[in-house]
């Protein structure tokens, strides 16, 4: 074997620590010397943010099932943050949380305390939004709240519902006018969009993980208006409600993790053809 | 266990409360919207009750583990001594305390993230070395990734501001009538298999395995 070869050969079987070492640098370089590029807005962001903006009208009931996971919090956490907080910004809405993971209750008051989400001073508990407590069995708790949302009998703080006066006048999903759900599991939009969107034909929006946007492409726009994925999208929709955070400040680093690993997929390609087809030997 | 009991029994319920919850669904009659309401939140309260079964298992195992000072059994006490922690903080102060919210959020936060973490580290390792451009499909594939991925990260319009409409037409068009076509065969699947259920042809949801039927 030539020594070009085995040079070659070497790439091709590049060490993980390299690979590793590389990603790591690059998160830190970019974290340390932010380069700000231009954010592009994908069409399915600019779809959510229009219908917000479009159904979140005064008077109405909106549910956001939040279903951040601790593991993926800062995955989709700050694009659900900034949904909420576009969500929470419209006056004269009612907006009931929901929570169908056991961890989900404990998230939402972890992007309050972050201030990843800021909810309005004016925004009132009991009065203009009321936290559920967690209920199990996915497809069967989304049907049973769909029917009646009085199943809780009690708020997540253990107030009966007949004692919080925003749930006078809702009693079922036919009450609600709009759902944004935040999600990284399959197994919860699937259910979300079945049982709720489908069912009682609401507009409905998402926030899912970026590897699930395009399984959950089918659904957009039709029985889902609009829907973001991951960092990109939750960067995007900071920028469209002009409250750049987390997500922005990552977008380098994204946007240099995802130019290295492509760099390197072709340089391994490249490597191993060479190798095989002796290239370089004279 | 008699075969009534383990095979007739559920799945002559499973027919019952699948075929009101059927027509519940096509046809509004208020004595079986009565019923399918009931057993919908008969639903949750079952799978409430799994959940402690899954709690009982999983102390069940490694109590089992402890006792016969099995393998790894240290890891088990602390899975247990966990447990019980946990358990315990949220019964007497609530989950909504800020004591239940410290401890889930020093311990079960952090160490889901960095799980994560480590995930996304492996998948990245593992995308640069398994990703080979053999064939057509597979470049076909590699393009495609590269041309939504660099669509919504900022680099990419930087490069050329028309990875985003590319993207976007990938997104909206291909991606959009494979995954359709995934999803409407699944769902002819999954209206076969629940009818199947429904008129007891396939008993594997019971747990019982197609050569007893």
């Amino acid at each position: 074997m030539s020594k070009n070869n085995r040079i070659w050969k070497k790439i091709s079987k590049l060490d993980d620590r390299i690979i590793l070492a590389l990603l790591f640098g690059s998160v830190i370089v970019t974290q340390i010397f932010p380069v700000g590029l231009p954010l592009p807005i994908m069409d399915t962001t600019k779809w959510l943010y229009d219908g917000i903006e479009k159904y979140a009208s005064p008077g109405s009931v909106i549910i956001i099932d939040n279903e951040v996971s601790p593991g993926l919090l800062y995955e989709n956490g700050q694009g659900s943050a900034a949904v909420m907080t576009h969500i929470f910004r419209k006056p004269g809405i009612k907006i009931i949380i929901t929570h169908f993971t056991p961890e989900s209750p404990i998230m939402f008051s972890k992007l309050v305390d972050l201030k990843w989400l800021n909810i309005p001073d004016d925004k009132k508990y009991g009065e203009d939004y009321i936290l559920m407590p967690y209920l199990p069995g996915i497809e069967t708790a989304y049907a049973a709240v769909a029917k009646d949302l009085w199943i809780y009998e009690k708020d997540l703080y253990g107030t009966p519902l007949k004692d919080i006066p925003m749930m006078n006048e809702i009693k079922t999903l036919a009450d609600v006018d709009l759902i944004f759900q935040t999600t990284i599991s399959g197994g919860h939009a699937d259910a979300a969009i079945r049982q709720w969107a489908q069912t009682y034909n609401i507009p409905f929006g998402w926030c899912l993980s970026a590897p699930m946007l395009p399984t959950y492409m089918p659904y957009v726009p039709s029985q889902a208006f609009g829907a973001i994925g991951g960092v990109p999208g939750g960067a995007q929709y900071e920028l469209l409600i002009k409250k750049p955070g987390n997500a922005v400040s990552y977008s380098d680093s994204v946007s240099l993790i995802i130019l290295l690993s492509f760099l390197m997929m072709v340089i391994v390609n490249i490597s191993e053809f060479m190798s095989k087809t002796g290239g370089g030997e004279s | 266990m008699s075969i009534l009991m383990r095979k007739n029994l559920p799945q002559a319920l499973t027919a019952i409360v699948g075929f009101i919850l059927v027509v519940d669904y096509y046809f509004k009659i208020n004595e079986i919207r009565l019923l399918s309401d009931t057993f919908t939140l008969y639903g949750t309260i079952i799978a409430a009750f799994a959940l402690m079964l899954g709690a009982f298992s999983v102390a069940r195992i490694q109590i089992l583990n402890i006792i016969k000072k099995g393998k790894e059994w240290y890891l088990s006490v602390l899975l247990l001594g966990t447990m019980i922690l946990f358990i315990s903080t949220g019964l007497s102060l609530g989950t909504t305390s800020s004591i239940y919210k410290t401890m889930y959020n020093t311990i079960i936060t952090i160490i889901s993230t960095h799980s994560w973490t480590l995930v996304g580290a492996a998948t990245f390792t593992a995308a640069i070395r398994v990703f080979r451009v053999k064939s057509i499909e597979s470049t076909l594939l590699f393009l495609a990734a590269m041309l939504v991925t660099f669509a919504t990260v900022p680099i990419g319009t930087w490069i050329n501001p028309e990875f985003k409409t590319i993207g976007d037409w990938i997104m909206s068009i291909p991606t959009v009538a494979g995954n359709r076509g995934f999803i409407i065969t699944a769902a002819i699947g999954g209206i076969v298999l629940s009818f199947r259920t429904l008129i007891g042809k396939e008993k594997r949801a019971l747990g019982v395995e197609l050569t007893e039927s």
